[in-house]
């Protein structure tokens, strides 16, 4: 099962963290955020998008680069065997991302794409098949998860609202099979 | 498809008892996956489920391979073998068929995957709000280039001309290829363009006045020299391949000197180490002549051959040159001079290595003049295993397409006299046209940006060039850089002049590109092929050029020159040309393709022929053109700078980095963690200062603060301070200590005078972190 309210989350993080600017940030904030009144307000995006490339996209060196190669492989770089492994696993259900070779394919974004669309697809169908997949994917991003976070928190400018997406992501990760037992 | 529908297609495959395979294949093709929540992963054929596991090495045979080439300014200039599975670059070695890299890579060319896969790339266009103040928004190319094409036009419509468009390039990438960038800016129009070169201006006009052209040894003849001198440069750090024919020439019985002021780690393979006075090379190397020529060892035959105004030179030195006296300006001991000088006479065949870093100094051509004359009276110029090695451009005869790009008709520019613009210029020499360029001083950017009026430098593109950190007087180009409406810079990392741009461009790696690209040092030609698609949305030059001018041209019809389409490989073909066929011996830049390949040389020996390109078609003690450049006409005695503070302070290369590039991956700052200022153990104890300590470094163009590394490497009265070094923090910066003082020479062949980098001073005190 996937409850609404967490497909509609899944979907606002994986937007939020694809987000190229600051309205696409606000639109994927409101999709996580919304009916939660303790989710930060938020008065000024564009320095939340200022700060969102600060920590995620660059041009500087950023503190917390949504790539799980940089946290699970023996070298911190891109397009290493962690992104591989995720396009492998992409290619066995089925899909494909529209950067392959350019955007690496462990991109958080992308991560949270193919969660998404595993956990639907399970809702339609009883099958066992997309379920190795799937548990990969999720022991998987509970591996780095942790470690991303970690340094997202660790940069003392991050904005609430950062953090709020942040603390979502790993509520909707770590309770993803909670969820679905249920 | 609905999601009812969805799970009707499901239940219909499984009833069917479709393997989990074809389970997956079934939703593949359906698009059910991708159709489900309205994905970015799109929908494809589906793979086998393969165990899911570490990547291991698979062997060779298991990658692709591709023939890439290291662009950066480097001596080496090595060609590559970059091993691709998947679309991804998993690792590189060097080219196997070349005589020169042989296998091997230094540690900066190893660490090319780190360039390239390294999270901290530029990956997108992005716009600064407000220059510094590191807030950056993602832009669209489209958007970028708006912005950018607005500003060019917008300065044609105020000035009447695009002279206020300036233009700083050098050597951040010496694919042939990216010439487009000054192709870029000719097709805008008559543009301003910083010239010259802070690299080693001096030393070509001091070897073009005295043999009519600066032309090198093959390097892998040193093999069979039988005495080496290397002065002033460092080739342990920054031509490691250099050194196994140094290495061979010492196995078969030849003698290693090295002259510097710093014991490097070349000096540290030497048979002999001179610690000599910064800028006293010349006085040295005249002091040698002149002994050679009291003990009667100069080579008189091929004096009378082969050069014109060597009698002028010997009463010269006879008249002004003492052999003490050059001693005493160079801090060695007679009898150490009068040794060498002697060996290097009666050793033929003899060499010197003359780096760059001697003509980094407001004598610095005469010094190169000065060490040329020592070669030349010994009779070892044209000679296998001999010449006074210093570069070439021998195999830089290409098209120069992408360079070549005309202006917009009936476009307006600078009314003047004018010189080459750099040493790669292929236009330099050509008929005067009625506009041109306006040009200014590379070395000098910041006081020129400051000077220009009529009209000032509205808007500067950076391309291949860290000018922030890398220029000469940090503040002052900070303030300079200030007068400048829009900044464009275009790089793989976030540098200092990134860090002061509006808009920066992510451009690519080698690996991500076309280009073809040659030495200055060896005679080998590389292919340069494209290997992978380029990561995030980076671009070459060319294309980014390109894209400019179809934007360009949809605002303003006819605004811009350059082609609007551009096919990297076709113009990375279109630089070939018979000359080069012919010299390296290919029919076709695809034969490139099985290996690189050398030139082929009547001799590998530079000047073999002895048919010198000067007026005279001799060696020319004496040089006509030199005085007509208002330099003295004999290789004569030059002081150096009057030191403005109490030690020297020396800025060399680094092993881990290519001027700014390199050092910043992770894997260097391994090694390479922090900078240094190094001091000799006798300065610190005067000073208080302990290994470890955080010092200031100051003089009167600013100051540096960083810890100390003591170390009997450098004498007691200089501090040295490797030229860059940069990470997350990115606040190292030696321009803050180094002004613009000019050398003597370089206005001849490269349209400006190099800088006198290594006559700056500076004093040092303890302070706190």
């Amino acid at each position: 099962m996937i409850a609404e309210s967490t497909e509609r989350t899944l979907r606002g993080l994986r937007d939020f963290f694809l987000a190229c600017d600051a309205d696409a940030m606000r639109r994927a904030y409101c999709v996580v955020a919304e009916s939660d009144e303790q989710a930060p307000v938020v008065e000024d995006w564009a320095d939340v998008e200022y700060a969102f490339n600060r920590i995620f996209v660059g041009p500087c060196v950023v503190s917390a680069p949504p790539f799980a190669s940089v946290y699970l492989d023996a070298q911190p770089s891109l397009m290493g065997p962690t992104s591989l492994e995720m396009r492998h696993l992409y290619e066995a259900v089925g899909l494909v991302s529209p950067w392959t070779g350019s955007v690496p394919d462990d991109h958080l974004g992308l991560e949270l794409d193919a969660y998404l669309q595993l956990r639907v697809a399970l809702t339609c169908v009883d099958s066992t098949a997309l379920e190795p997949a799937l548990q990969h994917l999720t022991a998987h991003m509970r591996a780095w998860l942790p470690r991303f976070g970690l340094c997202v928190r660790s940069d003392f400018g991050a904005p609430a609202a950062v953090l709020y997406m942040v603390d979502r992501l790993e509520e909707v990760i770590l309770a993803g099979d909670t969820e679905r037992t249920r | 498809m609905t999601m009812g529908e969805q799970t009707d297609f499901f239940e219909q495959m499984l009833a069917k008892g479709v393997s989990r395979r074809g389970f997956l294949r079934g939703l593949a093709a359906a698009g059910a996956l991708a159709a489900l929540p309205g994905g970015v992963l799109q929908a494809a054929q589906a793979a086998a489920l393969e165990p899911f596991g570490p990547t291991v090495f698979l062997g060779k045979d298991a990658y692709q391979t591709f023939r890439s080439a290291c662009p950066r300014n480097c001596y080496d200039t090595c060609g590559i073998v970059s091993y691709v599975k998947e679309g991804v670059l998993h690792y590189v070695e060097g080219a196997p068929e070349s005589s020169f890299t042989q296998g091997g890579l230094c540690v900066k060319g190893y660490s090319y995957p780190r360039t390239v896969y390294s999270p901290d790339r530029i990956k997108y266009p992005m716009r600064q709000v407000e220059r510094g103040s590191g807030k950056w928004q993602r832009i669209s190319w489209d958007e970028a280039l708006d912005t950018i094409s607005r500003k060019f036009l917008e300065i044609g419509d105020t000035d009447g001309n695009m002279l206020g468009l300036g233009l700083t390039k050098y050597s951040g990438n010496f694919g042939i290829t990216h010439y487009g960038v000054e192709g870029m800016l000719a097709s805008l129009g008559y543009t301003t363009r910083f010239v010259g070169t802070p690299c080693w201006p001096a030393g070509i006009d001091a070897q073009s006045y005295d043999m009519g052209d600066m032309w090198c040894n093959d390097p892998e003849d040193m093999a069979s020299s039988r005495y080496i001198i290397i002065w002033g440069a460092n080739p342990a750090y920054c031509s490691v391949h250099s050194m196994k024919y140094v290495y061979e020439a010492q196995r078969r019985g030849a003698k290693v000197v090295v002259i510097d002021p710093v014991f490097t780690q070349t000096a540290a393979k030497a048979d002999e180490f001179w610690e000599v006075k910064p800028g006293a090379d010349g006085a040295l190397a005249l002091g040698m002549a002149r002994h050679l020529i009291d003990r009667g060892l100069v080579d008189t035959d091929w004096i009378r051959q082969n050069s014109i105004g060597y009698g002028d030179f010997e009463a010269y030195l006879k008249r002004e040159v003492a052999l003490e006296w050059a001693a005493e300006q160079a801090g060695l001991p007679v009898e150490a001079v009068q040794r060498v000088a002697e060996e290097f006479a009666t050793a033929k065949p003899a060499t010197i290595w003359i780096g760059y870093g001697m003509q980094r100094h407001v004598n610095g051509g005469q010094n190169v003049r000065a060490v040329d004359a020592l070669v030349a009276l010994t009779g070892n110029v044209g000679k296998e295993g001999g010449g006074a090695r210093y570069g070439h451009l021998y195999t830089w005869g290409f098209n120069y397409h992408a360079f070549s790009q005309s202006p917009p008709e009936g476009s307006v520019g600078f009314v003047g006299e004018t010189g080459p613009k750099g040493e790669f210029d292929p236009n330099a020499g050509s008929e005067a046209q009625t506009y041109t360029d306006r040009t200014f001083n590379i070395n000098r950017i910041a006081q020129e940006i400051l000077d220009a009026s009529d009209p000032p430098v509205r808007a500067l593109w950076i391309a291949n060039k860290n000018v922030v950190s890398q220029d000469f007087d940090r503040t002052k180009i900070l303030e300079a850089l200030a007068k400048v409406d829009l900044i464009v810079t275009v790089d793989l990392f976030f540098n200092q002049t990134v860090e002061q741009s509006d808009i920066v461009l992510p451009t690519v790696t080698p690996f991500e590109d076309w280009t073809v690209n040659v030495s200055y040092w060896h005679y080998w030609l590389h292919l340069n092929e494209q290997a992978i698609t380029p990561m995030f949305e980076a671009k070459s030059d060319i294309e980014i050029a390109a894209m400019l001018s179809s934007r360009m041209n949809a605002l303003v019809p006819g605004s811009c020159t350059f082609p609007t389409e551009v096919d990297p490989k076709e113009w990375m073909v279109k630089e070939f040309n018979d000359g080069i066929h012919s010299l390296f011996e290919i029919d076709s830049w695809e034969d490139l393709r099985q290996g690189s390949r050398k030139a082929k040389l009547a001799s590998p020996a530079a000047w073999a022929d002895l048919g010198f390109k000067t007026p005279s078609g001799k060696y020319e003690f004496v040089s006509q053109m030199a005085a007509e450049n208002e330099h003295p006409a004999l290789p004569t005695h030059l002081p150096g700078r009057e030191p403005y503070a109490p030690m020297r302070l020396l800025t060399p290369h680094h092993k881990y980095g290519l001027h700014s590039q390199f050092q910043n991956l992770d894997w260097m700052h391994d090694y390479n963690p922090e900078p240094f200022v190094y001091v000799n153990p006798v300065t610190a104890k005067a000073k208080g200062i302990a290994d470890g300590d955080w010092v200031r470094v100051f003089n009167k163009v600013g100051e540096e603060k960083v810890r100390a590394r003591i170390t009997n490497n450098v004498p007691a009265d200089t501090l040295l301070m490797y030229e860059a070094w940069f990470g997350a923090k990115n606040a190292y910066n030696v321009n803050r200590l180094v002004d613009d003082e000019s050398s003597d020479m370089g206005r001849y062949k490269t349209g400006a005078p190099g800088v006198a980098i290594h006559d700056q001073f500076a004093d040092i005190e303890k302070a706190t972190a």
